[in-house]
């Protein structure tokens, strides 16, 4: 059977109908990936031997009779979060050697579902970034264009390879950005729905745990399976959905996709038109427009980054050498301390963690971290208004294309790039960042919002009005 | 505006919490990082936010505590994750002199 460019779910119900086997699949994309791998540097470390014993239990239980939701499915890990069987970098040198002796709640549930964890993926140092560009293993480049960065790895892969699921993260947009710079669809899901136990993140309020696939399909099997309370995570939900609250996707035009004017005139040409078909399209598949206002998109990508940042300095406090992280040669503890976190932490790490503590000290703490506070509730209002009058809601997702992999870009325009995705992250409400067309040779994504808990109604609305993309031409 | 030295004397103070061992060249650097950073911050400073209390938590919901008993866990297994140990202690650098 020929089984490229097959969806998960294809895959899985292949494998369980045993027309092809998990082991020969997994095999095919192994080969396929560290070909990938070579050009666009997708992956921290490949599971081989790990992937294909792992294959070949699928193919034993499937033999014995048992139907799995992702039987043989091949997925990638973001290298932030634990998978035993191989080490978990969190893109700091210093964990290069770290093999965690659990596997993180979302993992387990992949594999007890059938999947197949191919390897770890490439991410900034300690996932702060959405470009790659800050990786001690050097950026991911994008399967459209080489010379550019791909924003996540995971997503790279998943175009380039479309039968992969890629398990993300998101803080203020990385999963959603790269998910748009390389054409796939991104669900950062409601706050609550997927545990993060096993995720490093270093912002406790706003690190997610989320998923890249190239059909919408994908998404909803995988978010079935990894979604659900988890004792060890106290902010799972012990609902997963509240279906009664959300619209019914089989009445279209029942359902009102509101967008912001006022955000959309600022656009450039490119995004401007992509906006401009997308609702277009919109209306074609028979939804209601409602064209709106939000405020405080700058002001809430500002509240994200000091509470980020603060959030940051506190987490990042435990890797001193002593506790966590490797221990750099001192002579005394003072200097430990010092030359150990000069060892874990990476520059954007540095710098994170220094304006962090800054933000948080005496003087600055009201001024900036409780001003912070006191916006995001503002803008949580400001949303929740909005999302009265519209069902869901359409939102560009990144300010700019991907950049060039060899240019040094500026801290504040990276900050700046998160401007649709940070305030989303902000107002805790489930996002998932469709394909809307290209600009010049490049795809370009926009993002559907919702309520809390109305994931489901996200996938289904990104699946009828997303424009589907060809292989890129490098790799197909 | 806070001054360059202001801000580099501060910054002294942040990097003296954290911990962490800066170049020269590099704190030289990260104050105008900082000094620009702050300027970014300051439509931030501008919302009128009277009568708003500030968020707490991302989702709002009452926290869940687990029983405060030891569950599970490995012992030998979770100290395969340390660089050194020996007879069940983890082995760290000398800190006290």
């Amino acid at each position: 059977m020929e089984t490229e460019r097959m969806t998960a779910c294809r895959i899985a119900e292949a494998v369980n109908r045993a027309e092809v086997s998990a082991y020969r699949l997994v095999e095919k994309i192994l080969d396929r990936c560290n070909h990938l791998n070579a050009n666009l540097n997708l992956f921290v470390s490949i599971a081989g031997s790990e992937a294909l014993e792992q294959a070949n239990k699928v193919d034993g239980m499937v033999k014995n009779g048992r139907s799995l939701p992702l039987a043989g499915v091949p997925v990638v890990v973001k290298d932030d979060f634990c998978y035993s069987a191989k080490p978990t970098t969190y893109g700091s040198p210093a964990f290069k050697n770290f093999s965690s002796p659990f596997n993180a709640a979302a993992v387990d549930k992949l594999l007890d579902a059938g999947a197949v964890i191919i390897g770890k993926t490439n991410l900034d140092g300690m996932s702060m970034g959405s470009t790659t560009a800050f990786s001690p293993n050097g950026p991911t480049r994008n399967p459209w264009d080489v010379n550019l960065v791909a924003g996540s790895a995971g997503a790279a892969a998943v175009v380039s390879e479309p039968g992969l699921i890629a398990l993300e993260s998101d803080s203020g947009g990385a999963l959603r950005q790269g998910a748009s710079h390389c054409g796939v669809l991104g669900l950062r899901p409601s706050i609550g729905r997927v545990s993060r136990y096993g995720l490093n993140v270093f912002s406790s309020s706003f690190g997610q745990a989320g998923i890249i696939a190239s059909a919408a399909t994908d998404l909803s099997v995988v978010l079935k399976v990894i979604s659900g309370f988890d004792y060890r995570d106290a902010s799972t939900a012990l609902c997963n959905s509240t279906a009664d609250q959300v619209a019914d996707i089989t009445k279209p035009e029942q359902i009102t996709i509101g967008w912001p004017e006022n955000l959309i005139d600022n656009l450039d040409s490119d995004q401007h038109n992509i906006f401009g078909q997308a609702l277009e399209n919109i209306q074609v598949k028979g939804f209601k427009l409602a064209k709106l206002s939000i405020s405080y998109f700058p002001e809430a990508l500002r509240a994200y980054h000091v509470i980020a940042c603060a959030e940051a300095s506190s987490n990042l406090s435990r890797y001193d050498g002593v506790r966590f992280g490797q221990a750099a040669l001192a002579e005394n503890l003072e200097e430990l301390y010092f030359k150990s976190r000069r060892l874990t932490f990476g520059p954007e790490a540095r710098r994170r963690s220094i304006f962090g503590t800054f933000l948080l000290s005496k003087g600055n703490f009201d001024l900036y971290y409780r001003q912070a506070l006191k916006v995001w509730k503002l803008v949580r209002q400001e949303f929740s208004a909005v999302l009265d009058q519209c069902d869901l809601l359409l939102l560009p997702v990144v300010k700019n294309l991907p950049y060039p992999v060899a240019e040094q870009v500026d801290f504040l325009e990276l900050y700046e790039g998160d401007l649709f995705c940070a305030p989303v992250s902000l107002a805790g409400l489930p996002a998932v960042s469709i394909p809307a067309g290209k600009a010049d040779h490049l795809p370009l994504g926009l993002q559907l919002v919702g309520p809390p808990f109305s994931d489901e109604l996200l996938i289904e609305a990104a699946s009828r009005i997303m424009t589907n993309m060809t292989m890129p031409p490098g790799v197909s | 505006m806070i001054s360059i030295k202001k801000i580099e004397e501060d910054m002294d103070k942040a990097i003296d919490v954290i911990k962490i061992e800066i170049t020269p060249d590099e704190k030289k650097q990260l104050a105008v990082n900082l000094k620009e950073y702050l300027q970014w911050l300051e439509p931030l400073l501008n919302v009128d936010t009277s009568g708003l209390v500030e968020m707490i938590n991302s989702h709002g919901a009452v926290n869940v505590l687990r029983d405060d008993k030891a569950q599970g866990g490995d012992r030998h297994l979770l100290q395969q994750a340390a660089s050194d140990f020996d007879e069940g202690f983890y082995q760290v650098p000398p800190v006290i002199e």
